[in-house]
C-alpha cells in the first residue's frame, strides 16, 4: 500500500483530511474523496514495480586518507555508536561501579602524591581508613533500611570529585602533614594532580559503562569556589566518625610559616601570628568540625580559614601600631616584585592557579610578553597533556589532525630548549625575593623625604595591602572574599572580647 | 571578550533558540495577517476576494458568539476591553493554526523562508546607488505592540515549560536587549576558562601584529580537542600568511579536503554562531573553499609570471590541476549553484588561453598547428560559457566587457599569427603588460567577490 502524502485540505463535504495517496493514478484523500482533474498517467509498464520505491542518493565524500566514504556508511556508524551507548549500566550495578570508580581515582591521586610530591607511605593507609569508614557508613545505612528505601539512600552518596580531595586532606590533617587546602587547590588548578581529567584515569570499559551523571560527578568542572572544599570536608566529617576516632587537630604552625614566606614578610610576623593565636584562642577551635548545614554561615568554624584570618589581622595590627620598624615605604614595597624573580616552577603554578580561579581575566591586555609566554608555556606543558582524547575519534580524524599539527608545529617540536636554561627552585626564588625586598626597602628608606609620612596615607596603604592580601588568599583557598571577611570580622570581635576580659 | 571557538551544545541554549525562532515565526505570521497577506493555502485568483471576506465574516461571527458565551459564563465581570478581545482571537486562532505548527520544528520553519541561511543576516549597503528604497508600508506603534503581544500570547504554552533562565533570555531579547549568556560567564569550567583565555590572547596578539605569540596561541588552541578549527581558520590562515606564506595554501587545502562536508545544513547543530563563516552545507559553499580556490589561482598566475612562461612543465600542470579540481567541484550541489566558483573557473580558462596564445609556436604546421590553435579557442569558448553561467546565477558582479575584450584579444593573437604566418619576427606586444594588469585585477575581484557574497 502506498503511503500518504501531505497536501491541501480535501474540503469535499467538509472533509478535514490533508493526507493523500494515489490509487489507480488518481489522487485520493484519506476518506476516499478523489481530487478533481488530478490524474497521473503511467505509460511505462516496467515502472509499476518501482512505484513507491524511495530512491536514495549515495553521497560520496572523501575522507582524510582520500578513500571514499558514503553517507550511508556514516549513518551506519552512527547506528553502531548508538549500540555502544546502550552499554551503560543503571541501578544497583551503576552504584557499585561508581563506588569502584571513585575508589580507583582516589587511589591514583594518592599514588601520585606519594610518588611525586614526597608524601609518606603511610598516607595511603590513612586515606584507606577514611574511605573504609565511609564505606562502612554506607553499608550500615543499607542494613538499616528496607529494600524499598535502598535505592533512595544509595542515590545520595555525597561523593564527587571534591570528596576525594577532602579525604586526602583529612588524612593529611590526621598525620599532621604540613599540607593545606591552599596546596591542594594549587595542585589541582595548575593541573598537577589529575582532577579535571579524573575520568580519564578510569579504564575504558568502566567509562563506557558508567552513566553520564556519575561521570560528571567524578569530573571536576570548575576550580572549587565559595568554600566548596571546606563544605565538603565538614560534610564528610559529619557523616563519618572521623572527628571522634582520628586526630582532627590542625597543626597550624607550618601553615603560618607558609603564609609568611609566601608573602615574603620578615620572620617576626610568624611569631606575632603564633602569639596572637595562642593568647586569644584555644586549640579546640582549630579542629576539623563536623558542623554541616546546607546554608552554613559560621565560616570561622573552618579551622584553616580561622588561621588565615588571624594572619591577616596580625599583618593589619602590626603595621598599624609599629610605625618605627615598618615605615610607609616598607609597606609599599611589600608584595611588589618584578616578574623576573617569580620564575620557579612553583610560582608559575601559583599564577596559573590564580588564572584558573579568577572570575574575570580582563587584564590580559596589560600582560607583557614574558607573562604571556609564561602562560602559554604552562598551557603547553600542563593543559595540553590533560586534554582528553575523545573516545569516538576515527582513524581518519586522527590522521587529519596529525596532518594539521604538522602544518602548525609547536616550537618545542621543532627545536629543543637548551638544557642549561633551568628554572630556579622555589627556595632560590624565595632567597632572591627576600634579597630584592631588603635592598628595595633599604633604598627607599634611605630617601629622607619619605620619613615624614601622612598617617592617612599610611592607613590607606595598609588597607590597600589588606585588600590585595584578602583577594589573593580567597583565590588560593577557593572561598569568596565575603567568606574570608566574615571570618576576619568574627575573629576580630573575638579578640576584642578576650582583651576586655583580660582588662 | 571574544567568541570562543567551540560548538556549545547545551540543552538550555537549544531551548532558548527554539523559543526565539518560535517568537520570530509568530511575529512574522501576525504581521502578514495584519497586512492582509494570507499564508495558509493558495487562494485562487477568482475566489481569493470572496474567500478572504468569507473568512473575515466567519471569524467575526465566531468571535461574537464566543463573547456571548463568555458573558453567560462569567456574568458582569467580563468586560469588552481590548486585551480580552485578543485572547478571544487567540482561542479562535489556536483552533486551526497551532495544531499543525506545533508539530514542526520552529527553526526549520524559520529557515524555510530563506533560500540560504546567510540571507538571514542583514546586509548593509553603503553604496548609494544600490540602496533599496525604504519600505513604505509602515505600521503604527500601537499596532506593533499589538502584534508583539499577540505573538507572545501565542507562545504561552511553550513559555510555561521554559526554564527560568530561558524566560529571562526571551524577555530581554524580545524587547530588543542584548543578553549576555550566564552559561558562558558564570559557570565556566576549567577547560573553557583556558580556551577563552587563549582565544582572547590570540585575538589580542593578532591585532597587535605580534605573530610569534599569536602563532603559539593558535597552535595550542587547535590541539585542544574541543576546539573546532572551522571557527578559527581565517585567523590561522592570516597568521600563516605572515609567518610562512608557503604553508598557507597547504593549510587551506587541508581545510578543504577534511571539511569538504556535503552534509545537509542542519540549523540545530551549531546554533551559536552564523554558519556561513564556519562551514559549508548543501546550500552554500564554505568560505575556505572559495578562499582556497582564489589563492591557488593567484599563486598559479604568480608562478607563471615569475618563470616568464618558458617552463611549461610545472606551472602549467598546477593550473590544469586547478581546472580539473574545479570541474569536479561544479558537478555537485553547493558548488554548482555558486556563481563565484563559476567565475573562478572561467578565469582559470582565460589564463590558460592567455598563456597558450602567447606561447603559440608559429613554426608549427599542419595538424599540430590546428590542434594548438583549437586548444586556445576551446579555452576561450569555455571561459565565455562559464562566465555566462556565472552571470545567470546572479549575485556576483564582475567587469564583463573588460574580460570579453581580453578574450577577443587572445583570439586576435592567433588569427594575426595565422595571417602573418610568414613573418617570423613577430614580437608579442601584449604579453608582459597584460599579465601585471591581470593579477592586480584578479586580486581586486577576489576581494570584491568576497564582499558581495558575504
Amino acid at each position: 500500500m502506498s503511503t500518504y502524502i501531505k497536501g491541501p485540505i480535501c474540503g469535499v463535504a467538509n472533509c478535514p483530511s490533508r493526507l493523500w495517496r494515489i490509487i489507480d493514478g488518481r489522487r485520493t484523500c484519506q476518506y476516499g474523496h478523489v481530487m478533481d482533474g488530478d490524474v497521473e498517467f503511467n505509460n511505462e509498464d516496467d515502472d509499476i514495480a518501482n512505484s513507491g520505491v524511495i530512491t536514495r542518493r549515495l553521497n560520496l565524500t572523501t575522507n582524510a586518507t582520500g578513500s571514499f566514504q558514503s553517507s550511508f556508511n556514516l549513518s551506519q556508524s552512527q547506528h553502531l555508536h548508538n549500540s555502544d551507548r546502550s552499554k551503560k549500566v543503571y541501578g544497583y550495578e551503576a552504584h557499585v561501579l561508581f563506588l569502584k570508580a571513585f575508589q580507583y581515582i582516589l587511589k591514583r591521586q594518592v599514588d601520585f602524591l606519594v610518588q611525586h610530591l614526597d608524601f609518606p607511605n603511610e598516607f595511603e593507609n590513612v586515606v584507606k581508613i577514611i574511605w573504609g569508614m565511609y564505606l562502612k557508613l554506607l553499608s550500615e545505612q543499607d542494613d538499616g533500611n528496607s529494600n524499598e528505601l535502598e535505592s533512595t539512600v544509595r542515590g545520595h552518596f555525597k561523593l564527587n570529585s571534591l570528596a576525594s580531595l577532602a579525604m586526602m586532606y583529612m588524612a593529611s590533617v590526621h598525620m599532621g602533614l604540613p599540607v593545606y587546602i591552599r596546596d591542594f587547590i594549587r595542585w589541582l588548578s595548575s593541573a598537577k594532580v589529575s582532577f579535571f581529567n579524573a575520568t580519564e584515569l578510569l579504564p575504558e570499559t568502566w567509562r563506557e559503562k558508567l552513566p553520564n551523571y556519575y561521570l560528571a560527578l567524578l569530573e571536576g568542572g570548575k576550580v572549587p569556589h565559595d568554600g566548596q572544599l571546606f563544605q565538603k570536608i565538614s560534610q564528610l566529617c559529619s557523616m563519618t566518625d572521623f572527628t571522634a576516632r582520628l586526630n582532627c587537630q590542625l597543626t597550624y604552625e607550618p601553615l603560618i610559616f607558609k603564609l609568611v614566606t609566601h608573602m615574603v614578610l620578615p620572620p617576626e610576623f610568624y611569631m606575632f601570628t603564633l602569639e596572637l593565636i595562642q593568647t586569644m584562642d584555644e586549640d579546640e577551635n582549630f579542629r576539623l568540625s563536623g558542623n554541616y548545614k546546607r546554608k552554613f554561615r559560621k565560616y570561622y568554624l573552618w579551622a584553616e580559614l580561622r588561621v588565615v584570618a588571624y594572619f591577616v589581622l596580625t599583618v593589619r595590627w602590626v603595621l598599624l601600631c609599629d610605625l618605627k620598624s615598618y615605615p610607609l615605604p616598607w609597606i609599599q614595597a611589600v608584595m611588589k616584585f618584578p616578574r623576573e624573580l617569580e620564575s620557579s616552577e612553583e610560582t608559575k603554578d601559583v599564577h596559573a592557579a590564580y588564572l584558573s580561579a579568577q572570575a574575570d581575566t580582563k587584564d590580559i591586555t596589560e600582560w607583557d610578553t614574558t607573562r604571556t609566554s609564561a602562560y602559554l608555556e604552562w598551557v603547553e606543558k600542563r593543559l595540553l597533556p590533560m586534554q582528553k582524547n575523545e573516545m569516538n575519534t576515527k582513524i581518519d580524524h586522527k590522521i587529519a589532525m596529525r596532518k594539521l599539527h604538522k602544518i602548525f608545529p609547536m616550537d618545542s617540536e621543532t627545536y629543543r630548549l637548551e638544557p642549561g636554561n633551568r628554572s630556579p627552585s622555589y627556595i632560590e626564588e624565595l632567597q632572591e625575593k627576600y634579597n630584592y625586598f631588603h635592598t628595595s626597602v633599604e633604598n627607599s628608606c634611605a630617601n629622607p623625604n619619605s620619613f615624614q609620612e601622612d598617617p592617612n596615607e599610611r592607613i590607606l596603604c595598609i588597607h590597600k595591602l589588606e585588600q590585595t592580601l584578602i583577594h589573593q588568599l580567597s583565590l588560593e583557598y577557593g572561598c569568596s572574599i565575603e567568606q574570608l571577611r566574615v571570618t576576619i570580622d568574627h575573629v576580630e570581635n573575638n579578640c576584642r572580647m578576650r582583651s576586655e576580659e583580660f582588662d | 571578550m571574544f567568541d570562543i571557538p567551540i560548538g556549545l551544545t547545551s540543552k538550555r541554549i537549544r531551548a532558548a533558540e527554539k523559543l526565539r525562532y518560535e517568537y520570530c515565526n509568530n511575529l512574522y505570521r501576525r504581521y502578514r495577517q495584519s497586512q492582509g497577506i494570507m499564508d495558509n493555502g493558495l487562494p485562487t485568483p477568482e475566489n481569493s476576494a470572496t474567500e478572504a471576506s468569507e473568512t473575515e465574516e466567519g471569524s467575526q461571527k465566531k468571535r461574537k458568539r464566543l463573547r456571548r458565551r463568555w458573558k453567560t459564563i462569567m456574568g458582569e465581570s467580563y468586560s469588552d476591553c481590548d486585551s480580552d478581545d485578543d485572547d478571544l482571537e487567540e482561542l479562535i486562532q489556536t483552533g486551526d493554526d497551532d495544531v499543525e505548527h506545533k508539530e514542526e520544528d520552529q527553526e526549520r520553519i524559520f529557515f524555510k523562508r530563506y533560500h540560504k541561511p546567510q540571507h538571514t543576516f542583514e546586509n548593509w549597503q553603503t553604496d548609494a546607488s544600490k540602496r533599496a528604497p525604504i519600505r513604505r508600508n509602515k505600521i503604527s506603534f500601537s499596532k506593533l505592540n499589538r502584534i508583539q503581544k499577540r505573538s507572545k500570547n501565542n507562545m504561552e504554552k511553550s513559555f510555561a515549560f521554559a526554564s527560568h533562565k530561558n524566560k529571562v533570555f526571551f524577555n530581554s531579547i524580545s524587547q530588543g536587549l542584548e543578553y549576555i549568556d550566564p552559561e558562558l560567564g558564570d559557570t565556566e569550567t576549567f577547560n573553557i576558562k583556558h580556551i577563552r583565555l587563549l582565544t582572547n590572547l590570540l585575538q589580542l596578539h593578532v591585532s597587535r601584529h605580534n605573530w610569534t605569540l599569536a602563532y603559539k596561541c593558535f597552535a595550542l588552541l587547535i590541539r585542544i580537542p574541543k576546539v573546532d578549527i572551522r571557527n578559527l581558520w581565517g585567523i590561522g590562515d592570516r597568521i600563516l600568511a605572515e609567518r610562512e606564506p608557503v604553508k598557507s595554501l597547504e593549510f587551506l587545502e587541508w581545510m578543504n579536503s577534511v571539511y569538504s562536508s556535503r552534509m545537509k545544513f542542519s540549523e540545530d547543530i551549531n546554533y551559536q554562531r552564523p554558519p556561513v563563516f564556519t562551514k559549508g552545507s548543501r546550500d552554500h559553499v564554505p568560505k575556505y573553499t572559495v578562499t582556497f580556490l582564489w589563492i591557488s589561482l593567484i599563486s598559479c598566475t604568480r608562478e607563471m609570471e615569475e618563470s616568464g612562461g618558458n617552463d611549461n612543465l610545472n606551472e602549467g600542470d598546477a593550473l590544469l590541476d586547478l581546472i580539473e579540481r574545479i570541474s569536479e567541484l561544479i558537478l555537485s550541489p553547493p558548488f554548482m549553484e555558486d556563481s563565484e566558483i563559476w567565475f573562478i573557473y572561467a578565469l582559470c580558462h582565460m589564463i590558460k588561453a592567455d598563456k597558450l596564445s602567447s606561447q603559440f609556436n608559429q613554426n608549427l604546421v599542419g595538424s599540430a598547428r590546428d590542434i594548438a590553435s583549437n586548444q586556445v579557442f576551446q579555452h576561450i569558448q569555455n571561459s565565455k560559457t562559464f562566465l555566462q553561467t556565472c552571470a545567470s546565477k546572479g549575485d556576483f558582479h564582475f567587469p564583463k566587457r573588460y574580460i570579453e575584450r581580453q578574450l577577443e584579444s587572445f583570439e586576435k593573437r592567433i588569427q594575426q599569427l595565422d595571417i602573418i604566418q610568414s613573418n617570423t619576427d613577430q614580437d608579442d606586444i601584449y604579453h608582459s603588460e597584460d599579465f601585471d594588469y591581470h593579477i592586480s585585477h584578479y586580486e581586486d575581484s577576489s576581494s570584491d567577490g568576497l564582499e558581495s557574497s558575504s
